[in-house]
């Protein structure tokens, strides 16, 4: 599983090429988790090349989810491919977060609380 | 290739419990989806739903332990895969699992492992042995395509 951060204006946005299971997991919360400690105020997940993510990765988008709203900011979603919007569907998260299809609203969505 | 009827045969594979090798696994069910001439669709849901009893059997079955050992056992046949997987672990009652889709526990951040595996497969089953350890039977059924109906020639069968 790969993992690329473009840190843009005070937010940034995670690349993420790969299965997000196994000990991926625990690199993604790690990637993630430096990105809000050092205080960003919004995270776009650019998963357009991920196929599959395992229940512990979206506990891992949930938590950081809360940690930023706690903080007034913002965590959206974008380019899911079909089968995590299946796993999103099942489990309800689906209308708990913001998902995008274009950079540009994806940018716009987390610039609004700015 | 027309897939026999009689056919039916057994894949195992052994890990030691670290997440790591749960890459070897998601291999394995790639060769065992091709196996099963399953669609893109049903690969998905038995990758995840045996991925999440691969994860679960390694860290609440054998507590992460490199020594302890998780065994998947996948039975193939012309019209179900049965996937085995046991750990060494101390056992536990599925039944006490919150509902992760009730509105208090919807944003929890873990509990939706066993939940997924019963949406994604068509039947699962836990086993407690003993104290040795845990063993979940999950069937996934395979729903027939045209391509079964053509044998090697090309020339179809229906």
């Amino acid at each position: 599983m790969k993992i690329d951060v473009e840190n843009r204006d005070n937010g940034a946005i995670l690349h993420l090429e790969g299965k997000i299971i196994g000990d991926g997991v625990a690199r993604f919360r790690h990637a993630i988790e430096e990105q809000i400690n050092s205080n960003v105020s919004w995270i776009i997940l650019d998963l357009s090349e991920v196929p599959l993510m395992d229940s512990s990765a979206l506990g891992t988008i949930i938590m950081a989810f809360l940690k930023l709203k706690e903080k007034k900011g913002k965590l959206v979603l974008l380019y899911v491919q079909k089968s995590i919007l299946e796993i999103l569907n099942i489990t309800k998260l689906n209308s708990m977060f913001e998902i995008y299809d274009n950079m540009q609203s994806a940018f716009d969505a987390v610039q609004i609380n700015q | 290739m027309k897939i026999n009827k009689t056919q039916k045969r057994n894949i195992t594979l052994d890990i030691p419990s670290e997440f790591r090798h749960i890459y070897l696994l998601d291999d394995v069910l790639a060769y065992v989806a091709k196996e099963m001439n399953f669609d893109e669709e049903t690969e998905e849901q038995v990758n995840l739903a045996v991925i999440e009893a691969g994860t679960n059997a390694i860290k609440h079955g054998n507590k992460n332990d490199p020594n302890k050992i998780v065994h998947f056992r996948f039975n193939i046949s012309d019209d179900k895969l049965v996937v085995y997987i046991k750990d060494s672990g101390c056992g536990f009652d599925p039944s006490i699992i919150d509902d992760p889709l009730s509105p208090e526990n919807v944003m929890k951040t873990c509990g939706r492992g066993i939940f997924l595996m019963k949406n994604l497969m068509d039947e699962v089953e836990f086993t407690v042995i003993g104290d040795c350890g845990t063993e979940v039977k999950m069937v996934k059924y395979r729903i027939p395509s045209k391509a079964d109906n053509i044998d090697d020639s090309g020339i179809c069968n229906n």
